[in-house]
């Protein structure tokens, strides 16, 4: 390609270079910058754009110049790889919240710590996930830095020396992350530069592009002859449709942005900063739309570039590298050397995110706690130069797989192997927040079953194609197995190979990790972690939820166990590793949610020992916390989690009990009064019945009496039942009830007319006092009725006789209706005004003689509280009881007011 | 989060399946998809404060 780009204008390599580490002393300016301001508490990346920045990791320079290439070459396939994330991010709300928040809660520092905590604190999981990361990723960091010495080559014409700065960049960038991504042990604490540094990169990248797609757009508009322009155009109307490229259908496409997808929310520098590094769970609600625009703007000029880079660039000259042949060919040089240091960007802040977070994972998984078990003493500062170390090695082994593998084609197209092998976890992070039954056992199975067919399907063809292995492999099949074919597995056909590659291993992995979890079910202690994840994020992560995710509260429950060690001995292990400032401030929130006092002792307690725990996660992991702790402990601590399941369905049983022994009360004394209720009446009819079979002789007016007797008992029987099956209706929930707007003037007046007779025929006068205006109140108007009718039916039962009073009346107030129902009756004690509303309430002797069912109040407090009221009784000036029912107010819309019922002449306006 | 999911899956949507309807060439699918990404953002902008 050098070649190609000879007649092209070049960089000087001198200024190449210069720009480049120039850049790079600028990164470390930035870093520093904020580091200061942390230090300051003037954090620079508590700001979401800055936090959206940073999650521009994503876009690494196989995309920076991989996009280019591949809208030349295959027009709109460019677009999968940032659709996916776009996806992710706007379902944010559904996916990462609930990472998020169990992330910091348990203060988990790598993919690897979720998966290996969620399984039960599986260590030897932990380990294979971490390895496996690795593995995928250490290829990834090659490409990047492939792409380094690439834009080297192409800005000075392979002037020569390209290795020799490569190597040199790659010693910074590994001197940078060592130095910005292990400044706390307390991974959780979050590197303030380093995450600067990433979004300014980002920022840059975006900076690049954009720049040469205006001025690119200003070369194509000044165009003066024209025919540049003419044979942009014709260059535009011919980019290929979707289906239009060879082998790649709508099925490849969807499958393209769902790999994508999942890639971005697995990929090791990914969960970095999407979680370790968030400060603030609203960011993740603005990043949900800002990350989608910032790839939005970086593809904005993709396809423009690509175009002019064909039109403009002879034959020979790799796509791949038009960003940058595109301004030199237009002899702006320094342009190219902003697109160049754009394409720095994207490679440097990939392998610099990535090395930390790999080197996260290595040291908590792997070394952490082979020297823990080996009964050698760890502290904080052989951690910190572990994670230097690991940063180091992981660096240099991206930088040595360049150097072996470099030219292969396995390196080029490693970008979509590498997003196919980190799919293989997720049916593990699908099932750690959907289903409690997976298994760590299933787990392990089910990924080392996906990887070995993503190793068939995905990896062995790369390799074929360098030459590594046969190529009639990839044609007539392994041993001329046709159905063995990795590209075309069990002769299946007409998927492009990276569709067939992700249906075949995510599959297999999905069905051997439920398979075997099915088999090998997990034991309680995963369960009950299970809980922490499955039980209320994907379900409840509402806005609500988002915006409180903080560290996890430790409930105050009653201590079940105690440690023989004391509390000093645990905080002497917890000051290796946590700084001074995080532990006091760590255990002053301890002691605030425990309701301890500032100088109370501590106990080593399971609450305890979860602090403890949870605070050594986030410096050394999940695995070694737990190892240091049961070292200091002299024993296996429980599990917190173990013991709040216990106690949790020790209290839920506890609960259900009660209540079930109240309902059982409850149910014996509704049968005990419904019996009573029903046994008095039955006893008259039965006693009169029997007087009159028994002396047929009785004269005709006491036998006239005695029938009357007998209806007025069976109407009471009657009106008994079906009031007690009212309530019963009421209570379990199943009564029907409308909702409308209703005229309370109009029930008043329906009930002053219904008790009129009865309230004549007992010598009694019934007042009525209403409104002028209209009196609306919303709810079911035959329900309405029903409660004013069981007031005034009671007031007409109390009242004096002769000259009974009842009055109704309705009065407004600020908010609600009320109505009031008073007699002159005895009145009722304010010892039994409460009482009087239960079902079958036993009258104080002053009401004794009534002949109620002893429900009417209890139905008419049902309904007041059913429509948003209430119901009290206190006494009247009348002397009697005074009912007072409060209903709220209600406005009718003239829609309302067609679809009542009543009469229109009751309102006004 | 209905709301966050149902705008994902709208995008999923208008990134897919309407494209088999524009027969033009790439570049017209190409405008629609760049024309429904960003409706998808503005959308998200507009509801993604609260969630």
């Amino acid at each position: 390609m050098a070649e190609a780009t000879r007649g092209l204008g070049l960089v000087a390599p001198g200024v190449a270079a210069a720009a480049a580490f120039g850049y790079l002393l600028l990164l470390f300016a930035v870093a520093f910058w904020a580091d200061r301001r942390a230090a300051q508490h003037r954090s620079v990346i508590d700001r979401s754009w800055v936090y959206s920045l940073s999650i521009g990791v994503y876009c690494t320079a196989w995309t920076f110049f991989g996009s280019v290439g591949v809208a030349a070459e295959r027009g709109l396939w460019f677009l999968p790889i940032y659709l996916g994330p776009t996806l992710v991010m706007l379902a944010a709300p559904l996916v990462l919240v609930p990472m998020l928040r169990v992330a910091k809660s348990l203060r988990l520092t790598s993919l690897s710590d979720l998966l290996s905590t969620r399984f039960g604190h599986r260590a030897l999981l932990g380990r294979w996930v971490a390895l496996a990361l690795v593995v995928v990723s250490i290829p990834y960091v090659a490409l990047q830095l492939k792409a380094i010495a690439l834009a080297f080559e192409i800005v000075s014409g392979g002037a020569g020396g390209e290795a020799a700065r490569t190597f040199w960049l790659v010693v910074v960038l590994a001197l940078f992350a060592a130095l910005f991504g292990t400044r706390r042990l307390d991974v959780t604490e979050r590197h303030e530069g380093l995450v600067a540094a990433v979004a300014f990169e980002s920022a840059v990248k975006l900076g690049a592009f954009l720049l040469l797609g205006v001025v690119i757009g200003a070369v194509l508009l000044g165009d003066a002859e024209g025919a540049l322009r003419a044979a942009w155009w014709e260059a535009w109307q011919a980019v290929p449709k979707i289906d239009a490229v060879a082998a790649m259908g709508y099925g490849d496409w969807l499958a393209l942005i769902v790999l994508a997808g999942v890639a971005f929310l697995l990929l090791p520098r990914q969960f970095q900063v999407l979680v370790v590094e968030n400060v603030r769970a609203e960011h993740l609600t603005r990043a949900s739309w800002q990350f989608p625009l910032y790839l939005w703007a970086l593809n904005l000029f993709v396809v423009p570039v690509a175009l002019l880079g064909k039109v403009l660039l002879p034959d020979g000259v790799t796509s791949d590298g038009f960003v940058l042949t595109v301004p030199l060919a237009l002899h702006e040089h320094w342009l190219a050397v902003v697109v160049f240091l754009g394409g720095i960007s994207a490679a440097t802040s990939m392998v610099i995110v990535e090395s930390v977070a790999l080197a996260t994972m290595i040291s908590n998984d792997w070394v952490a706690p082979w020297w823990l078990r080996r009964g050698k003493t760890l502290a904080a500062g052989h951690l910190l130069w572990v994670r230097r170390a690991v940063i180091v090695a992981v660096i240099a082994a991206g930088y040595l797989f360049f150097l072996l593998a470099g030219e292969s084609h396995a390196l080029i197209a490693i970008g979509l192997v590498s997003f196919l092998g980190v799919a293989q976890l997720a049916p593990a992070v699908v099932a750690a927040f959907l289903w409690p039954g997976a298994s760590a056992v299933g787990v392990a199975a089910g990924l080392f079953v996906g990887l070995v067919v993503w190793g068939y399907t995905a990896l062995l063809p790369l390799l074929i194609r360098s030459g590594w292995f046969p190529e009639a492999w990839l044609t007539v099949g392994p041993a001329g197995i046709a159905w063995l074919r990795p590209e075309a597995l069990f002769g299946v056909e007409g998927m492009a190979p990276v569709t067939a590659s992700l249906v075949w291993s995510v599959l297999a992995n999905g069905v051997v990790l439920i398979a075997v979890s099915v088999l090998r079910p997990p034991d309680g202690a995963t369960r009950a972690i299970a809980r922490r994840f499955v039980a209320d994020p994907l379900f409840r992560a509402s806005r609500k939820g988002a915006a409180t995710i903080a560290d996890a509260s430790v409930a105050p429950v009653r201590s079940h166990w105690r440690a023989k060690t004391q509390s000093s001995a645990v905080l002497e292990v917890l000051a290796r590793f946590v700084s001074a400032e995080r532990l006091i401030e760590a255990l002053r929130a301890f002691r605030a949610e425990r309701g301890l006092a500032a100088d109370a002792p501590l106990v080593v307690d399971e609450a305890f020992v979860a602090f403890a725990e949870r605070l050594l996660s986030g410096a050394i992991g999940g695995v070694a916390a737990r190892l240091v702790l049961e070292g200091v402990l002299g024993e296996r601590a429980p599990a917190w989690d173990e013991v709040m399941a216990l106690v949790d369905e020790a209290r839920a049983v506890r609960e259900a009990n009660e209540r079930l022994r109240e309902l059982d009360r409850m149910k014996d004394e509704f049968i005990a009064s419904v019996s009573h209720e029903l046994r008095t009446p039955l006893a008259a009819v039965r006693a009169y019945a029997e007087l009159l079979a028994a002396d047929p002789d009785i004269d005709r007016e006491t036998r006239r009496k005695f029938y009357q007797t007998m209806v007025r008992e069976s109407e009471r029987l009657t009106r008994l039942v079906n009031q007690v099956l009212d309530l019963a209706k009421l209570d379990s929930g199943h009564a029907e009830w409308r909702h409308e707007a209703v005229d309370l003037r109009t029930v008043v007046h329906e009930v002053a007319e219904t008790m009129r007779p009865v309230m004549r025929e007992r010598g009694g006068e019934l007042g009525v006092v209403v409104p002028q205006e209209e009196a609306i109140c919303f709810g079911d108007r035959d329900r309405l009725v029903q409660l004013l009718l069981n007031l005034v039916g009671n007031a007409v039962q109390f009242m004096k006789v002769p000259h009974g009073k009842v009055a109704v009346t309705l009065q407004p107030d600020a908010q609600t209706w009320r109505l009031i129902v008073e007699d002159n009756g005895p009145g009722v004690p304010p010892e039994e005004r409460q009482a009087i509303f239960e079902r079958f309430h036993r009258a104080s002797k002053t009401r004794a003689h009534s002949t109620g069912t002893g429900l009417g109040l209890a139905i008419a407090k049902r309904i007041a509280e059913h429509m948003g009221g209430a119901i009290a009784v206190d006494e009247s000036p009348l002397g009697g009881a005074r009912f007072v029912v409060t209903l709220p107010r209600g406005t009718v819309s003239q829609e309302n007011r067609e679809r009542e019922d009543e009469p229109q002449d009751l309102g006004g306006g | 989060m209905g709301r966050a999911v149902a705008l994902a899956l709208g995008l999923l949507w208008a990134v897919s399946y309407p494209l088999l309807a524009i027969p033009e060439s790439g570049s017209a699918q190409l405008v629609w998809v760049f024309t429904a990404w960003l409706v998808a953002i503005v959308f998200a902008a507009g509801t993604g404060r609260d969630g």
